[in-house]
């Protein structure tokens, strides 16, 4: 199975792409240089104390242990308190996404009180303007986590915790969830699409309407398979079914990866998915499809993928 | 109080046997060393079970940082991956480290204080077994294929039935509770000994400053493991009997479990920090020849890391969505424990000093310990900063971390004192020069490991995946720490070698081998299960350097307390808690099966709970209960006075505050005070979380709830004036009031369950969590009511002569606890009634 | 009381009215921020600096006044033990003032 991930920008802290991750970032810079300049300070001091023979002097616990520290943390307390009044400062954000965990993908809502535009696995955020994430759980807990954009938020049954986040580049992004959520935890990733606003404002009335027609002969096929074989009931696909029980797949083939941010999407990693998601993917509800014949099982597949 | 001049018969004097002190206290031979109590055996058992467990739990680390080393590797596939993760850190932070330092605590103690062994010898060796028995569960999870996998944090709802629904995390939480048991009845028997057992003149400010360490560790215990106790209890009850406690449709909270989790799981980690830091302050000043340089700074150091450490559990929470100004709090707290450690930390440095350090190997674990913990405890800083918490939490910065601290401020430590204290093992020096490879290797091995594991993190690698995909950024990153990780383990295979080499090939150990200062170095190594023949008066915290007569002569020829005594039982000195002053002699316990079999007991009780026999719970429920009567049942050896030399005589079994038992006494109403207040923190959490759904639960009865108030009130009186009668020696009366008290206690009881009849433990969290405080009170009623009936059941056989009030002052001690608990109980109750009606 | 025992106390006192003054924060917070909004920031601001000057006052007794006899490492103890228990009641109460709102 093909799993090079060479699609996303960047899962990494330490790149910028979100002003929550900039932030942190600048704070992250300034305590790893402090602290390896206390670390050897307090080395340094040591070897000293090896080779002293004068004895211990009172100072050195009063300094080290109480009046240093104390000054050097209450510079820190205080650095770390503007980068979060900073971070935690945006509480009206123009655009609103709901995200629910579930095991092991992401349900997604854009503009959940209005339109409520549902897709899977996927996230656009506009360029430069703040988004407030509202996170939920379906069953237990997960946490949203995009290193480059901005730091996490768990997602807790009976809750609804609050992320906002502002994205300033363009690019697409890996996120994944970062509390242990069980069987396919490390299989539970997705992408982060960050558009200038007018392309977001665009994409979010492509969500709108039904998905893209089946065309040639091969996809009719596919999508007549899609209903036939059962994963309509589970699935949606917008003008054919309203399912909520799996992931959304209206612009699947929209999608630079599968199976929640794990494979690069072509067709044979999407076939192999279909064929056999129990392997790929434990404890995932879908069953495996390994009993398609080899024409359905492409024919569905080229549909799926020319959902874009 | 009546004054034998002779030993009669009833006064504990064992008629026909062997009464030489090196009979009285020898070893049992062969397998009747099982039935052993002595605190050398025990503690050393903990110390080699616990290293058994620290070898399985390595080899599981093996198998993650190989199942890591390259990306999308199918080593081991995910449920086993997340059984493997999640045994590693059960079995490292519950079953390795804990107990093997209460080993150290258990056997070092009463060695360095000049006691003859622990004050509750049968309880330690209880202890043990629940221990044993509870990783036994654990562990045996494995053979079934059912081993954990939810993580060591168990977070609900994973760990409910509807996300577990096998029996992997019964598993779990049985064992670990059983195992925690081990935990609690050590840092009682821990403290009691501290307080009431140390040398003539030890006054607490004249304490090694182990035994401080120790002292505020067995506190932590006491107060620190209860919350997850009850947590334990609270998510079983979930899963068998369907409360919700943590259902947030019916007004529960998943919040709730981390938060009791965690109100264990951060002084946890001070827990496991503290004695290893006690035993680098000892050994240090050996090697530096000077004492420990600011005593005074480093008890305020250890006190205030004792209580600040419970003030910092929710910064494992920071990303739960807490509000800003709980954030706020936590991360200044978090902040705030930096000074003591540095306090700490620079005593060290300031011992470094005093004196001409000399480069042992446990030194060089000593000069790792200060690099790597250090640097722990910087990252550590770091984290308490909550914007870059919410980007490192869950990632491979914490592992780091948390490995920096834990094996830097505890297996550094601890492998230093292997070295140091292997005589006391084997008789036996462990090898200097592999002893310095064994150090290389562990600390290359552990930095090549961890150090890259920082930037992994930062890099954006969550813990707990079993795989990740190639090109991410984290490819090399894993496979240099894998190699580092197989690096360490060499390390620890050296030091396993090294101890099966030395047993036969080490060179024997002399008196005082490394030139310590400290008691435990007394006699030579090599020596018989006894301690002191006599007790000598202490006058300086560095005994062996500061009187020299302690080392001009044979070990056993060194004058002393009770150097004499010819009892025919194993006895040592009573203290005050304060000044060490001698009080009394203090009467220990023969070597005995009945806490094994109370162990087993609970142990069938347990095990049957997991297979869901519930007739085979109840047969091991009475074994359990049995076996504690049997226990208790000894007569009473108050009202006998010695010549204990030196000009000295002494009572035997004091009835006072400051009694052995009594200190044991309190120690347990605190274990139960932190229980109940884990219940009392449950129930106003939810109250106030969940307020629309507890606001639809069935008021208790107003009239019952009234009437278990003045039950409850009835039972601390009754227990109170027990208690006076006792100490004035007015036996009778005290019997009466005890009897009295059990009525009352059967009242409470009845009262308090009548009030909650109209409350339904399945419909909200909120009823449940009063039934489960109801529960709780019941339960130690029950033990009132029992216990009173036990001592009249004694009386009536004549195992309390006249004038032997002790047991009816203890009963009356815990009696008065637990009306406390059933008047703030009923209060709660009623406030209940009145919200109810108020809506 | 003996002058040990006192100087006992001194060692341990500030670290109980430290955890004293720490609940207290912490309930009144849980008390502003959680559903049942029982206070509002104001009231939390002046429950917790009055409760934050009572326990200012007792932590530094030992090492304002400090006892008087004892064993000298037990009052230096005590002194150093005052001094940290009021910094950590100081931070504790520090952490109020930075936001105004639960909000996060």
């Amino acid at each position: 199975m093909d799993s090079t991930l060479g699609i996303f920008n960047s899962q990494n802290a330490l790149t910028d792409a979100g002003q929550g991750a900039a932030q942190t970032l600048w704070l992250t810079w300034i305590m790893t240089a402090a602290g390896i300049a206390i670390f050897v300070l307090v080395m340094g001091f040591i070897a000293l104390a090896w080779r002293a023979r004068g004895g211990g002097r009172t100072w050195w616990i009063v300094g080290g242990g109480v009046v240093f520290p104390v000054v050097a943390l209450a510079a820190l307390f205080a650095a770390s308190t503007v980068v979060l009044r900073g971070i935690a400062g945006h509480m009206d954000a123009p655009h609103v996404i709901e995200v629910t965990g579930k095991q092991f993908w992401w349900d997604v809502v854009y503009d959940p009180e209005g339109r409520a535009l549902r897709d899977s696995n996927e996230i656009v955020l506009p360029l430069g303007e703040p988004v407030e994430i509202r996170l939920k759980s379906a069953d237990v807990i997960h946490s949203f986590w995009v290193p480059s954009i901005a730091g996490k938020m768990d997602m807790i049954p009976g809750r609804v915790n609050r992320l906002t986040v502002t994205a300033t580049k363009a690019g697409r992004f890996r996120g994944q969830c970062a509390e242990f959520c069980g069987l396919s935890h490390p299989l539970m990733a997705f992408e982060v699409v960050v558009l200038p606003p007018g392309d977001y404002a665009a994409f979010l009335a492509s969500l709108d309407g039904e998905a893209r027609d089946a065309v040639t002969p091969t996809e009719r096929r596919g999508a007549e398979i899609f209903q036939s074989a059962g994963c309509i009931a589970c699935h949606r696909v917008r003008g054919l079914s309203e399912a909520r029980i799996g992931p959304d797949l209206s612009r699947l083939g929209a999608r630079a990866a599968l199976g929640a941010g794990m494979w690069e999407m072509n067709t044979g990693n999407l076939a192999g998915w279909i064929a056999d998601v129990g392997d790929m993917k434990p404890g995932a509800q879908m069953p495996s499809y390994n009993h398609l014949s080899g024409p359905d099982l492409r024919a569905l597949v080229a549909w799926l993928e020319s959902l874009t | 109080m009546s004054v034998a001049e002779e030993p009669a018969p009833c006064s504990g004097a064992r008629m026909g046997e062997d009464t030489t002190f090196e009979a009285v206290w020898d070893t049992p031979k062969g397998w009747r060393v099982l039935s052993s109590v002595s605190h050398r055996v025990v503690g050393r058992r903990f110390i080699y079970t616990g290293f058994v467990f620290f070898l399985i739990a390595g080899v599981l680390a093996l198998l993650v940082r190989t199942q890591l080393i390259v990306p999308g590797n199918d080593f081991l596939d995910l449920e086993t991956y997340n059984q493997v993760f999640t045994m590693h850190g059960t079995l490292m932070m519950f079953l390795f480290a804990i107990p093997i330092l209460e080993g150290f605590a258990v056997y070092l103690i009463p060695l360095m204080l000049g006691a003859r062994d622990l004050i509750f010898p049968r309880l330690g060796q209880f202890g043990y077994y629940c221990y044993l028995f509870g990783g036994i569960i654990v562990l045996s999870s494995f053979l079934f294929d059912a081993a954990p996998d939810g993580g060591w944090f168990m977070y609900v709802p994973l760990s409910t039935t509807d996300f577990t629904p096998d029996i992997s995390a019964d598993f779990w939480l049985i064992g670990i509770t059983f195992a925690e048991i081990a935990s609690v009845t050590a840092a009682v028997e821990l403290i009691t000994a501290i307080l009431c057992a140390r040398a003539p003149g030890m006054s607490l400010a004249k304490m090694p400053i182990f035994a401080w360490y120790i002292l505020i560790t067995a506190f932590m215990i006491a107060i620190g493991f209860p919350p997850l106790i009850i947590g334990s209890i609270l998510l079983e009850a979930e899963r068998l009997l369907g409360l919700p406690f943590f259902d947030p449709l019916a007004g529960g909270d998943p919040l709730l479990w981390q938060h009791l989790f965690w109100l264990f799981g951060h002084p946890e980690v001070y827990i496991i920090f503290l004695p290893a830091a006690g035993m680098v302050a000892t050994m240090l000043p050996t090697f530096v020849g000077a004492p420990l340089f600011g005593y005074g700074f480093a008890v305020a150091a250890v006190v205030s890391m004792g209580f600040i450490s419970f003030g910092l559990w929710a910064h494992h929470m920071f990303a739960t969505g807490l509000p800003i100004l709980s954030l706020s709090l936590f991360s200044a707290a978090s902040t705030m424990v930096a000074v003591p450690t540095g306090v700490q930390i620079f005593c060290f440095i300031a011992t470094l000093a005093s004196g001409r350090p000399r480069l042992t190997t446990p030194m060089l674990f000593i000069l790792g310990f200060l690099a790597i913990f250090v640097l722990g405890g910087l990252t550590g800083v770091m984290l308490a900063s909550v914007p870059f918490n919410w980007q490192a939490h869950d990632s491979y910065f914490v592992v780091a971390h948390l490995h920096y601290v834990l094996i830097g401020g505890m297996v550094f430590p601890l492998f230093g004192a292997f070295y140091y204290w292997a005589p006391h093992f084997s008789g036996r020096m462990l090898s200097e020069r592999l002893g310095r490879w064994v150090f290389w290797l562990m600390f290359i091995g552990f930095n090549t490991t961890f150090l890259l594991m920082h930037l992994t993190g930062l890099r954006g690698m969550p813990r707990r995946i079993a795989t990740y995909p190639e090109g991410i950024g984290w490819d090399r990153l894993n496979m240099l720490s894998s190699i580092g990780s197989y690096i360490l383990a060499a390390g620890v295979a050296l030091f396993v070698y090294d101890v099966f080499r030395s047993l036969r090939r080490g060179p024997l150990a002399p008196r005082n081998p490394w030139g310590a200062a400290t008691l435990e170095w007394l006699y030579p190594p090599v020596t018989p299960g006894f301690n002191f023949h006599g007790i000598p008066p202490v006058h300086s915290r560095e005994p062996l350097w500061d009187q020299p007569e302690l080392l001009e002569r044979e070990a056993h020829e060194v004058d002393g307390l009770m150097h004499g005594l010819r009892d025919g039982r194993r006895e040592t000195l009573g203290c005050d808690p304060v000044t060490g002053a001698p009080l009394y002699i203090l009467r220990l316990p023969h070597p005995t099966w009945v806490p094994m079999i109370a162990a087993a007991g609970l142990a069938l009780m347990f095990g049957a709970t997991l297979a869901s026999v519930y007739w085979l719970c109840a047969l091991g429920g009475v074994i359990a209960l049995a076996a504690f009567a049997v226990w208790a049942w000894e007569p009473s050896d108050s009202g006998v006075e010695r010549d204990v030399g030196m000009g000295t005589t002494l009572p035997v079994n004091l009835v006072d505050r400051r009694s052995h038992t009594h200190v044991g006494i309190v120690g347990t109403m605190l274990v139960l005070m932190a229980l109940f207040a884990s219940l009392i923190f449950g129930l106003l959490y939810l109250w106030n979380t969940q307020p629309q759904i507890a606001a639809t639960m069935a008021a208790p009865l107003a009239v019952p709830s009234g009437l278990a108030g003045i039950a409850g009130l009835a039972v601390a009186l009754f227990g109170q004036f027990t208690r006076h009668f006792a100490l004035q020696g007015r036996t009778g009366r005290a019997a009466l009031l005890a009897q009295l008290t059990a009525i009352a206690a059967l009242l409470s009881g009845a009262s308090l369950g009548w009030a909650l009849l109209p409350v339904d433990p399945r419909a909200t969290a909120f009823g449940a969590t009063l039934w489960a405080i109801a529960g709780f009170v019941a339960i130690n009623l029950c033990v009132v009511v029992f216990w009173a009936l036990f001592n009249a059941a004694r009386k009536l056989a004549g195992r309390v002569g006249p004038g032997q009030s002790l047991p009816d002052f203890n009963l009356a001690t815990f009696a008065k606890g637990t009306g406390l608990m059933v008047i703030i109980s009923a209060a709660f109750c009623l406030a209940g009634t009145l919200g109810g009606a108020a809506q | 009381m003996s002058p040990i025992r006192r100087s006992l106390l001194c060692v341990i006192g500030p670290g109980i009215v430290w955890a004293v003054h720490f609940t207290t924060v912490y309930a009144l917070i849980s008390a502003a921020c959680a559903p049942r909004d029982l206070i509002d920031y104001p009231g939390l601001l002046l429950s917790g600096g009055l409760a934050t000057v009572f326990a200012l006052g007792l932590c530094l007794l030992p090492v304002l006044c400090p006892p008087r006899a004892g064993p000298p490492e037990l009052i230096r103890a005590a002194f150093w033990s005052g001094l940290i228990f009021s910094l950590a009641v100081l931070a504790n109460a520090g952490a109020l003032v930075f936001f105004q709102s639960c909000g996060g």
